[in-house]
């Protein structure tokens, strides 16, 4: 029941909301995308990668250049947009990932301000700081002229995309990337071919950056050297971080929650910068599972307090105190 | 030759910043296994509040500017130290380090909400003039740069070598169990390596002076300094740290000179990538990579 009616209502969402939050709708839409992408890495495969909003960026720019440079129509751009993004997550892969660990953060963060800077300076290609505005997705004579439109084809890409995360992450490949996260030394001894696993994490990650890059140039339809940047970086490690690393659906609620977030603050960058590094600090710190197990930690001990030492702390009559069974693990009693 | 010569000169100017830079992340990474990926912050902070301090109107002459900057770093790095990362103690790194990423845009943003994002421009120390040194020329500001940085540098190593104080931080990187049992108060050895390297930091930052503009994103120099600790092998050897800088400097400026100085900025990420391929331990790595939490 429940799912069908929540289907109905994703479905239905575009006509009723007003034009603002369709785009935001369609923000959280990609934003999920490169979320749960972001997870497979940071979340199941335990590997420590920065350089996630320079993949998203590639897939962006890439998608939109073939459209404006060859005419690329978007059912091919996107794709290659993303593909682009894989390749070359590849290539930093193969390399990056022999170490692993805080050089692996080092190395990707370098590669991922590298990435920025290349598309502020390479003006002639991507028009640097004044950013690539993008020609509307069209599919033959059909042209998504509204975002009405642009949130299903967010949707049907999302969607797809999530579910396959979702699946992968459940069968052979995901169990065993957690083996690699928990230990690799154990993982290896079992026969895993634990570089090739790591490799595979790190690629598809970087396949879901690109498409939801290219998404995003197909629905926000314009591009800025910044989405590269160390911001976006720390934008989509809240996601994962708040909605629970390991988590598929705590990615996607994550995104969403941090789309409202940070359409709220859009305007004020120092704002963006201390919100996101108070909120990152704050949840790494209290709740580096996400909110889920944080709030269920936290109702958890409340619960442990009311029923060793009933309501009186608070003030309130004593309406917990029943007799229980001796419980030699519930100290002074 | 003397073309060569100048460009090492030059890049050494560079590459003393870098050295000192490097050399406060290697320390912080010593004493508490944490790469802290704020320390091109405390630098932009050094040199903001030293350079305001002269310029606006609390117009204070160079020295209070100074001391106020420094402390302003150190006492920033203290309470990072002692707010984020002391809770996080026996939380896994990848934790840690991105709770300095937060503490690294707190602290830009809070630059920025008080100071705007319009870069200002430096005023410099002193007039800029140009001394030629056996056939090279190098401006007056280079040589304070170098002579400050390979100083402090030297200070740091008599400290570490010969006070008590420095002694019992070594203690502490080496073997923290051992220096709690030793009657070494542990934390405070944390808390002093933040410091200092944040002062460290801070002095790069005053230094860097006429060299470019004031504005919150200047902590990207992160990058160079990182590159500067994986050339040197500097993770475990504050000495690789420096050396590595002094190198990136010279190379950043070769490339310059030689190649193109469009493509100086892109020095330090192929640098990084050539040497983790390569030699990853370094040019003075002991082999700790492979041991230590910088490997999986």
């Amino acid at each position: 029941m429940l799912p069908v009616t929540g289907a109905g209502l994703v479905l239905l969402l575009p006509h009723v909301l007003a034009p603002y939050w369709l785009f935001i709708a369609n923000l959280a839409l990609i934003y999920a995308v490169a979320a749960v992408g972001l997870n497979i890495i940071l979340g199941f495969s335990g590997q420590f990668s920065l350089a996630h909003a320079a993949f998203y960026a590639l897939g962006a720019y890439t998608t939109a250049l073939l459209t404006i440079k060859l005419g690329a129509p978007f059912w091919l751009s996107l794709p290659a947009g993303a593909v682009t993004a894989t390749v070359i997550g590849a290539l930093v892969a193969i390399p990056a990932l022999r170490l692993g660990g805080l050089f692996l953060a080092m190395a990707t963060f370098a590669f991922n301000q590298t990435v920025e800077w290349i598309l502020l300076q390479w003006v002639g290609l991507t028009s640097g700081p004044d950013g690539l505005p993008v020609p509307r997705p069209a599919l033959g004579a059909f042209v998504f002229a509204s975002d009405v439109s642009l949130y299903y084809l967010a949707l049907v890409v999302a969607s797809a995309l999530i579910l396959a995360a979702s699946r992968i992450t459940r069968s052979r490949i995901g169990r065993t990337l957690i083996a690699v996260r928990d230990s690799s030394v154990a993982a290896r001894s079992l026969g895993v071919d634990v570089e090739r696993y790591r490799i595979v994490a790190f690629v598809l990650s970087a396949f879901y950056a690109g498409v939801a890059g290219g998404l995003y140039a197909n629905v926000v339809l314009f591009l800025f050297p910044a989405m590269s940047g160390l911001l976006q970086v720390t934008l989509f490690l809240l996601m994962v971080i708040i909605g629970g690393l390991g988590s598929v659906a705590g990615a996607v609620w994550g995104a969403v929650v941090l789309t409202g977030v940070s359409e709220v603050i859009r305007s004020f960058k120092a704002l963006q910068e201390v919100v996101y590094g108070v909120l990152l600090v704050l949840f790494i710190v209290f709740m580096p599972h996400g909110i889920g197990p944080g709030l269920r930690t936290a109702v958890g001990r409340l619960r442990e307090r009311v029923r060793s030492r009933g309501l009186e702390p608070w003030g309130l009559p004593v309406t917990a105190g029943k007799p229980r069974p001796e419980d030699p693990a519930d100290g002074q009693r | 030759m003397t073309f060569f010569l100048q460009l090492v000169v030059s890049g050494l100017i560079n590459g003393c910043l870098y050295a000192l830079l490097a050399v406060g992340i290697a320390m912080i990474f010593k004493a508490t296994q944490i790469v802290n990926f704020a320390q091109g912050e405390l630098f932009m902070l050094g040199a903001y509040v030293h350079f305001l301090g002269m310029l606006t109107a609390l117009r204070l002459p160079f020295l209070p500017a100074l001391a106020l900057s420094l402390a302003a770093a150190a006492v920033t790095a203290a309470l990072a130290e002692r707010l984020v990362c002391r809770p996080l103690l026996g939380a896994p790194i990848v934790s840690v380090v991105i709770a300095t990423i937060g503490v690294s845009f707190i602290l830009k943003g809070g630059v920025r909400l008080v100071w705007g994002s319009v870069p200002l421009p430096f005023r410099p120390l002193f007039e800029t003039r140009t001394v030629m040194l056996g056939g090279l020329v190098v401006s007056t500001q280079g040589l304070v740069i170098i002579c400050t940085g390979l100083g402090l540098l030297g200070l740091l190593y008599v400290f570490f070598q010969f006070t008590k104080l420095g002694k019992m931080m070594r203690a502490t990187s080496e073997n923290r169990t051992a220096a709690v049992l030793m009657g070494i108060n542990v934390k405070r050895m944390f808390s002093l390596a933040w410091a200092l390297s944040a002062v460290l930091a801070a002095v790069g930052g005053i230094l860097i002076g006429p060299l470019v503009q004031l504005e919150p994103e200047m902590g990207i120099i992160l990058i160079a300094a990182f590159a500067a600790l994986i050339i040197g092998g500097g993770f475990g050897n504050l000495a690789g740290a420096a050396v590595g800088g002094m190198l990136l400097g010279v190379v950043e400026n070769l490339v310059s000179g030689y190649i193109s100085t469009a493509l100086q900025s892109l020095t330090p990420f192929v640098l990084i990538v050539v040497v983790l391929a390569i030699r990853p331990t370094g040019l003075f790595g002991r082999g700790e990579v492979y041991r230590s939490h910088l490997v999986s």
